[in-house]
């Protein structure tokens, strides 16, 4: 799988949605044997597209990031295993694009408010 | 067949294409064909007929590499090219044999994009047609496997490809020395070895030029590795996507059974290798190893756990060696001209070259050939041409759907098979080092 | 015959295994459990449900029990907060998947993924429900398949396959979409490899494949005869 293949992107780039672009295709590609691969996969496409339309909230953010987590570990081969890495990385040098996509917590769902801006 | 005849092959190709004053070459390879290269080739070879210039041969060959300005024509060796050649410039190519380069249409070939390169896996790409095996026998061809057989033992050959210090090209890494002697010490009365051609990242097409531009180096690469590792059967697992690279692997079995660099007693020895074709039907997860083995053994294509891995039970639970397209092809230069050589290239821990696919917001889009521990900045700058329409360069998505995104702020760094935690497992994706 | 023995420690416990062994076995000879959904003794382990990963020293990777072979030295842990922790995330996965309402099924309270649900302490769920619109097959005379419970443990495709050796079943489609399928997706009741042996059913951990007759709560299944039939295979063979 990952081999030479170069993207090169520009400032006009959204770095949410290129990591929603890929993970769509490893959703679309998940062969769906094992679970994480095939449920996860699944789950964090919709997360990322909820932040992307800007519907997203810090506590999505934390879920999308724990998701990330599971599925990397626990996936049976390196198309789960991996499905989470145009995420991470996008995660860790563009957060901030996710950041200022997201919305304030809505009252019903209090859990970690208090972190929401940390 | 033995080498004599191989290098009598050699001799006579090469005393043919002496006789030629000129050479138009034309890429035909997918690019370049998906914009019009047929008709150009047509049209070139229809003035030059025309013009009864005996003494200049027209043929198709490989990727030239800069596939954004394509269909490219180079006359007389890579110095003087053409970019964006159509029917109309036919007639200005072939009065330039004796009125010198059409401005008009030339490309300046004494840019990074030319200059920065270092060919070995696409050495022979804009030269040879890769129809045709006698091109690719002129230009040492078969060479490292008539070598290997007739030569040296299983055990030597592994052990040079160990001392080269060549890592898999697909996206893993792994030592692949280290994954021939683990077939060659596998204990099984059959072996397998597959070539993983099964390439689905988005934006990535090296493999696919590759096969299309050099069919042979391929099939050369796979016969070394089974002579290394015991095996006597091989297939090549492709994707239908690819139907231009089918089609000439398909014909290059062909070509090489015929000449007996294939099949029964290779080169007349007690050697023997056959090589078959499977095609992936679509499905991305079919390049994982295990999948792929379940894919070609007619299942479902579903990975399985490893361990074990494949080196041990793979297909049809026997040993199985498993390379990508690109590392087999560097097998032929490296039995060539040694491991010396080619772990001279590249930086201390990963030795000699990479392809890579540009794509995306860049100007020189196209597949580039570069050493290890180049920087980012150098290929996007300028081997690519740097950013088109003024805007600034943000990130560089690399190694498809299992790699990461590398931002801009890191383009100083080289490029080498990334052991740094990029994005906690980037170990599987080629990129710079953080 | 020559069997060898390995010795092992897992959570800190040294114990002895004859080679070819799974870790899973081994773990379950010594009394440690390890929680399992797609494993079924007496099939072929996949390594799918990856509920049983596990971890061991010196692999960065988790492994699961179910398919991995105990070697001489290994250091195996198989409980940890880390793991719960996946443990619990693919439990969600799995229920919020499907369309799984224990209290209309017929399996409740007899139910293996309600039941590792209660063991795992897998009392909410993070992740939304997908609620996805998925079909009832009751076309065979007997059984009654109903994709809204189906975790794609795929012991029915199995179970047909390795020990009727009918291969009824098979998977199709892939990734969220994947489901499986009698014949080449035809209705099960016009099936014309399927034996009606009722062994799917049985070996169904969740309330996807149950015999008609059956209400709420009421479809107890009964697996003690596929170690005997899989003994009986194996000296076939």
């Amino acid at each position: 799988m990952g081999s030479g293949g170069m993207i090169v992107l520009d400032e006009t780039s959204s770095m949410v949605d290129v990591a929603k672009y890929f993970m769509e295709f490893c959703k679309s590609e998940s062969c769906g044997k094992c679970v994480p691969c095939r449920v996860g996969t699944a789950h964090m496409y919709d997360l990322l597209d909820k932040i992307g339309r800007g519907e997203g909230t810090a506590r999505d953010l934390e879920r999308l990031e724990n998701l990330c987590d599971v599925v990397q570990a626990t996936s049976l081969c390196g198309l789960g295993q991996t499905a989470p890495n145009p995420v991470l990385s996008t995660l860790r040098f563009f957060r901030e694009e996710y950041e200022s996509k997201l919305v304030r917590e809505p009252d019903s769902e209090p859990a970690l408010a208090g972190e929401a801006s940390a | 067949m033995m080498r004599d005849v191989l290098l009598k092959t050699a001799e006579a190709e090469r005393a043919v294409k002496d006789e030629k004053k000129h050479s138009i070459r034309i890429c035909t390879a997918a690019s370049c064909l998906s914009c019009g290269a047929e008709k150009v080739r047509k049209a070139i070879a229809e003035k030059v007929k025309a013009a009864g210039r005996e003494d200049t041969a027209v043929a198709g060959v490989g990727c030239m590499g800069l596939c954004a300005k394509g269909p490219l024509v180079t006359v007389d060796g890579p110095e003087t090219m053409y970019a964006e050649v159509t029917e109309e410039d036919a007639a200005d190519i072939a009065a330039s044999l004796d009125n010198g380069p059409v401005e008009r249409i030339r490309c300046d070939t004494t840019t990074p994009f030319f200059q920065r390169q270092e060919k070995i896996v696409l050495e022979n790409c804009d030269r040879i047609n890769p129809e045709r095996i006698e091109d690719y026998i002129a230009a040492d061809g078969y060479l490292a496997l008539t070598t290997a057989v007739l030569e040296r033992q299983p055990f030597d050959i592994v052990d040079e490809i160990v001392r080269s210090g060549l890592r898999g090209r697909g996206g893993g890494g792994y030592p692949t020395g280290l994954k021939w002697s683990t077939v060659a010490k596998a204990p099984g009365p059959m072996k397998y070895v597959i070539c993983n051609a099964d390439e689905g990242d988005p934006g990535a097409f090296m493999d696919r030029s590759i096969l299309e531009c050099d069919p042979h180096r391929v099939l050369e690469g796979m016969a070394v590795a089974a002579y290394a590792v015991g095996a006597s059967e091989g297939y090549i697992y492709i994707r239908a996507e690819y139907p231009l690279a089918v089609k000439r692997l398909k014909l290059a079995i062909r070509q090489a059974e015929k000449m007996g660099l294939l099949g029964k007693n290779i080169a007349g020895t007690d050697f023997s290798f056959s090589i078959d074709i499977r095609l992936g039907a679509g499905a991305f997860v079919c390049g994982e190893e295990t999948a792929l083995i379940a894919s070609i053994e007619g299942q479902r294509g579903q990975p399985m756990p490893r361990p074990p891995y494949p080196a041990e039970s793979g297909l049809w639970d026997s040993p199985t060696l498993i390379n990508n397209v690109e590392t087999f092809a560097n097998i032929a230069p490296i039995i060539r001209k040694g491991a010396d050589w080619y772990a001279a290239i590249g930086t201390e821990t990963s030795k000699g070259t990479k392809v890579f696919a540009l794509a995306g917001r860049i100007n020189n889009t196209g597949l580039i050939e570069v050493p290890m521990g180049i920087t980012l900045r150098e290929i996007v700058y300028d081997i690519g041409g740097g950013i088109p329409d003024g805007k600034a360069f943000k990130a560089v998505q690399t190694g498809g759907p299992s790699g990461g995104c590398v931002p801009a702020s890191l383009a100083e760094t080289p490029i080498i098979r990334s052991t740094t935690n990029l994005c906690r497992s980037s170990d599987r994706s080629w990129g710079p080092a953080a | 015959m020559n069997v060898r023995i390995v010795t092992l420690s897992i959570d800190g416990r040294d114990v002895g295994a004859r080679e070819g062994q799974t870790i899973l076995e081994v773990a379950g000879e010594n009394g440690i459990e390890i929680p399992t959904m797609c494993n079924l003794t007496g099939l072929k382990p996949i390594g799918a449900c990856r509920l049983c990963v596990v971890e061991v020293a010196g692999s960065r990777k988790l492994l699961s029990a179910c398919t991995t072979g105990v070697t001489e030295g290994m250091q195996v842990t198989t409980d940890s907060e880390r793991l719960r922790n996946y443990r619990r995330t693919i439990l969600e996965f799995l229920f919020t998947e499907g369309n799984h309402t224990c209290a209309v099924c017929v399996s409740n309270g007899k139910c293996e993924l309600q039941e590792l649900a209660r063991k795992l302490g897998m009392n909410h769920v993070d992740v939304p429900y997908r609620y996805p619109r998925r079909d009832v097959d009751a076309t065979h005379p007997r059984f009654v398949l109903d994709h809204n419970r189906c975790i794609l443990c795929t012991r029915c495709v199995r179970v047909c396959d390795e020990i009727e050796g009918a291969h009824t079943w098979d998977v199709m489609g892939r990734g969220i979409d994947s489901k499986v399928i009698t014949d080449l997706h035809q209705p099960w009741g016009s099936s014309t490899s399927c034996t009606s042996c009722g062994k799917c059913v049985h070996v169904c951990p969740t309330g996807a494949l149950f015999e008609k007759g059956h209400s709420v709560a009421e479809m107890a299944k009964r697996r003690q005869f596929l170690p005997y039939l899989s003994t009986m295979r194996g000296a076939k063979e």
